[in-house]
């Protein structure tokens, strides 16, 4: 953690803000891609977040703690973000998988549609407890201090984002099986 | 067992493979918005650890709070001990955040558009969702009356089932513009309207009974660029639009209704937009 550069922001730097926020964007990005499962919202939503830090910079105390409170800005606006498009759009509807085409040696083509076919049928705060969980290796306390919940229900709403998952990926197998459409 | 560890491990796999890079153009981006972006002052921010913390726990520190504030406003107000009294400004209250199910009747706080606040005040009988929904329900998931909060980039599309590409409005008037253009809804003159402080125009819409889409497509009534925005399903296609000017910006706030929706919980639905308070 630069504390100099982050205390320069805090008094108002701007330079040294934007120092700070790139050698954390691409893990902040990725993390929101993967929420969100789209580039472009990804970006929008990063660049919300990081404007929503700039804002509230003062705030932040322990300097420990500034990817913490970094990370779960982030998360909180692609909750927001995807609550919000998940509402008004009731019908899900398919988007191009953003990412790499090419199959690798842990997960087919398939699988990885079949997955995205059923992140997105997810609520959002379900995606963003796997992605937490799966994605940074958060444990259930981890994701409750990131999330702002008591550890219990982190567990509790991991457990429950896992039932959810297989339960969907179920929905598409007997979609698929009876030929009809999946999203 | 298996099932679970099979599950954990298509998941890891998944997760790790993907973008990983930001574009530069997402640091650019902040660089640009934060020179007209202000910091808040550090006693204005609370501090954003509280999260483990047990409800009692909670309520026994709220509580103690409450009662500190209210000895020590007593002092004050009731003259110190000199007794001249001081004059001091009555912090106003901030209403809770909107929740997801039944709400009783009273002020809440939602956040619509990220960055913005809007507050307004709810009747009795009413459902919230998703910090910016607001329902009237004859039954489950059946929304007589809507409100829907203030959402920005977006307009009327030109084809409500091919809505993808959909320029935001770039003025109230050009919003009226495209919403009277659409001659196959019925539209009324728009009236000009102050909600939350903020001046706009007023307008109704009706979408036709039979509003569907035969290319699978949702009927979009608002749409923002990538096509998404709020669409018109079954019963709920009678459209008031509140398209306010906030600095600068086009906002819009909806309520929609069923036909048949009562007239006392409509005009409760509008009532609930013309509270509004609208901080961006």
């Amino acid at each position: 953690m630069d504390l100099e550069l982050l205390a320069a922001a805090q008094r108002g730097d701007e330079a040294a803000f934007v120092d700070l926020i790139k050698v954390r964007s691409n893990r902040l990005f990725a993390i929101a891609q993967r929420i969100l499962r789209d580039i472009d919202r990804a970006e929008d939503a990063l660049q919300d977040a990081l404007v929503i830090a700039w804002r509230d910079l003062r705030g932040v105390r322990d300097p420990d703690r500034f990817d913490g409170w970094l990370t779960r800005l982030v998360v909180r606006v692609c909750i927001a973000q995807a609550t919000r498009e998940r509402r008004r759009t009731a019908n899900l509807r398919l988007l191009p998988v953003d990412g790499p085409a090419a199959p690798d040696e842990l997960i087919s083509v398939a699988d990885r549609d079949v997955l995205d076919r059923g992140f997105r049928r997810l609520a959002p705060d379900q995606r963003a407890i796997l992605v937490l969980h799966h994605y940074l290796g958060y444990a259930p306390s981890e994701i409750a201090e990131t999330l702002g919940i008591p550890p219990g229900t982190a567990r509790s709403r991991l457990f429950n984002a896992h039932r959810a998952m297989r339960a969907a990926l179920e929905a598409d197998a007997r979609a698929a099986a009876a030929g009809g459409r999946t999203a | 067992m298996n099932e679970d560890r099979d599950l954990d491990r298509l998941l890891d796999a998944w997760f790790a493979d993907g973008p990983a890079m930001a574009h530069d153009r997402v640091v650019d981006g902040v660089a640009s918005r934060i020179s007209r972006q202000r910091q808040l002052p550090a006693w204005r921010l609370r501090s954003w650890r509280f999260p483990a913390m047990s409800s009692p726990l909670k309520l026994v520190l709220i509580g103690a709070a409450l009662v500190a504030a209210l000895a020590a406003g007593a002092v004050i107000v009731g003259g110190g001990p000199n007794g001249l009294g001081v004059m001091t400004p009555t912090p106003t209250p901030v209403p809770p955040p909107l929740p997801n199910g039944n709400l009783a009747p009273g002020a809440y706080t939602a956040h619509p558009v990220t960055g913005m606040t809007w507050t307004i005040t709810v009747p009795d009988g009413w459902t919230g969702s998703d910090d910016w929904f607001l329902s009237y329900d004859l039954a489950p998931d059946t929304h007589a009356v809507s409100v829907g909060g203030p959402t920005e980039n977006e307009n009327a599309p030109a084809d409500s089932c091919a809505a993808a590409g959909t320029a935001p409005a770039a003025s109230v008037d050009a919003f009226v513009a495209a919403v009277q253009a659409r001659d196959d809804w019925t539209v009324s003159a728009p009236v000009d309207v102050a909600v939350g402080g903020y001046s706009g125009s007023r307008i109704d819409l009706e979408v036709p009974a039979d509003a569907t889409c035969s290319n699978g497509h949702d009927y979009m009534v608002l749409a923002m660029p990538d096509g998404t925005g709020y669409r018109a399903h079954g019963q709920d296609r009678l459209f008031r639009l509140w398209i306010l000017d906030v600095d600068g910006r086009p906002i819009v706030i909806f309520r929609s209704r069923y036909p048949n929706a009562p007239a006392d919980r409509v005009a409760e639905g509008d009532a609930i937009v013309e509270t509004s308070v609208i901080r961006p």
